[in-house]
């Protein structure tokens, strides 16, 4: 019997061995071929299942296997996220996703689709922010703290490279939903902040250094540093 | 993977959420990978056909993102928000306060951007953005992301190596100069705001957005030229 698991391939900060940056600049087209775009427009306009979430999301494609996670191109792993949610969600079946034929009627959620009005209304709309300024935030900026070594199993957005190690607070944002909550179907706001973390503290080899890597973490990713 | 469950079993109608069941998280992967067409155009045009014909998609608005984002947002979104910022004192203290609230004074804004922390660089800081986690970007005023952004190389070495990460971009900093690295791991979405170059002074707003890179505003380029043929 498999847990939730959270140690997943995608947690790819300060591990080594991944070779050299294929860079690029400005000349890099938006996609590199007519799939890409087309699955970048259909993640944008489709009406999702209830529930399926950005943390939902990621937390789907999380479970790609680490071999596939490393191999498929980008936007494939978008694919592979939304059809498994569509499944989850019972809109959608196996067999309509190798067809591409539906089977069956339009799922309960079904409103109207997002049309191509909408989308030139919308492109520039900024979502409303959903924080929460009534939460009393517990460290202040310029605290130690440091990070939970255990996160909650699932679904978590404390990456390993900094579990265990001491920063201090940046900033202090007010209440977020808690991703790592999210994920699970549950609502819980808490407190986020911007941690600093000395690169000198976080790997050997920068004994010295002033960089800085700076992380967003909720309250409950935090202990009090004495 | 992921099924169905009302939440604390009231089973009122809107209840329902999204949760996860590990247990068959590896059994929904492998039949879809079993079953949808091994080419990507085939799966992808097979789950777009599905869509429309469930009332979940409307193709013509598939069209119209793809147009926006191949023709209209990009890193030149981006550059009209530096530019403004390099002219206008005032709009950059506010730029620097509440990126949202401050691009929206030039029409600007959309998804990915509702909390934009941008992080201005100096003489003695440099600003490098990644998300280690998956590939968070403030996509409404960058574009989509480059495809090096999304691979495990970049992702894993900025926060551990991110000198040797601008070496490969061509970027030597000096050692006085700190480097800050931002780690996109929740809401917020970063903008490196660069140095304006030297020599642009006589330059307008507009040229001066012409100067502004891709790479300058994610923070793998310090450097910018007046007049640079690479923009």
């Amino acid at each position: 019997m498999r847990g939730p698991e959270m140690d997943g391939i995608h947690d790819l900060g300060g591990k080594q061995g991944y070779g050299v940056i294929a860079v690029s600049g400005d000349e890099e087209p938006p996609f590199h071929s007519a799939w890409e775009a087309r699955m970048w427009g259909i993640a944008f306009a489709y009406t999702r299942p209830p529930g399926c979430s950005a943390p939902v999301f990621r937390y789907t494609r999380e479970q790609e296997t680490p071999l596939r996670y490393l191999t498929r191109p980008y936007l494939d792993q978008w694919y592979q996220a939304h059809a498994c949610m569509l499944l989850g969600s019972g809109a959608v079946t196996v067999d309509e996703l190798a067809s591409g034929t539906s089977d069956g009627g339009r799922p309960a959620f079904a409103g109207s689709p997002m049309s191509a009005a909408q989308v030139a209304r919308n492109k520039h709309l900024t979502p409303a922010r959903t924080t929460r300024d009534d939460l009393q935030p517990r460290f202040r900026v310029g605290d130690d703290v440091r990070v939970i070594l255990t996160p909650s199993p699932g679904h978590t957005r404390v990456p390993a490279y900094v579990r265990g190690h001491r920063g201090i607070v940046h900033a202090s944002h007010g209440g977020h939903a808690l991703d790592d909550a999210t994920a699970r179907g549950e609502q819980v706001t808490e407190p986020l902040y911007t941690v600093g973390f000395k690169l000198s503290t976080l790997f050997a080899e920068h004994a010295g250094s002033n960089d800085r890597v700076h992380v967003e973490l909720w309250e409950s990713h935090l202990h009090e540093c004495v | 993977m992921l099924h169905q469950h009302k939440r604390g079993g009231t089973g009122a109608a809107g209840d329902t959420v999204m949760a996860y069941d590990p247990e068959t998280a590896a059994d929904q992967h492998a039949a879809i990978n079993a079953h949808v067409p091994s080419e990507p155009a085939l799966r992808v045009k097979a789950l777009e056909t599905l869509l429309v014909a469930k009332g979940l998609l409307d193709s013509a608005a598939v069209d119209a993102w793809v147009e926006v984002y191949q023709d209209e947002i990009g890193p030149k979104t981006g550059a009209r928000i530096v530019a403004r910022a390099w002219c206008d004192a005032e709009f950059r203290q506010r730029l620097l306060a509440d990126g949202t609230a401050a691009i929206a004074e030039l029409g600007l804004g959309g998804r990915a951007v509702d909390h934009l922390k941008v992080v201005a660089n100096t003489a003695s800081v440099h600003n490098l953005v990644v998300c280690t986690l998956c590939s968070c970007y403030p996509f409404s005023i960058l574009g989509v992301q480059p495809a090096w952004y999304k691979l495990a190389a970049y992702r894993s070495r900025a926060v551990r190596d991110p000198r040797g990460v601008l070496a490969e971009f061509g970027e030597t900093i000096p050692p006085e100069v700190r480097i800050d690295v931002w780690d996109s791991t929740a809401d917020l979405r970063y903008l490196v705001l660069p140095e304006r170059p030297a020599g642009s002074e006589t330059l307008d707003e507009a040229a001066l957005a012409a100067v502004v890179t891709r790479n300058s505003m994610i923070g793998t380029q310090r450097r910018l030229v007046a007049g640079d043929a690479r923009a």
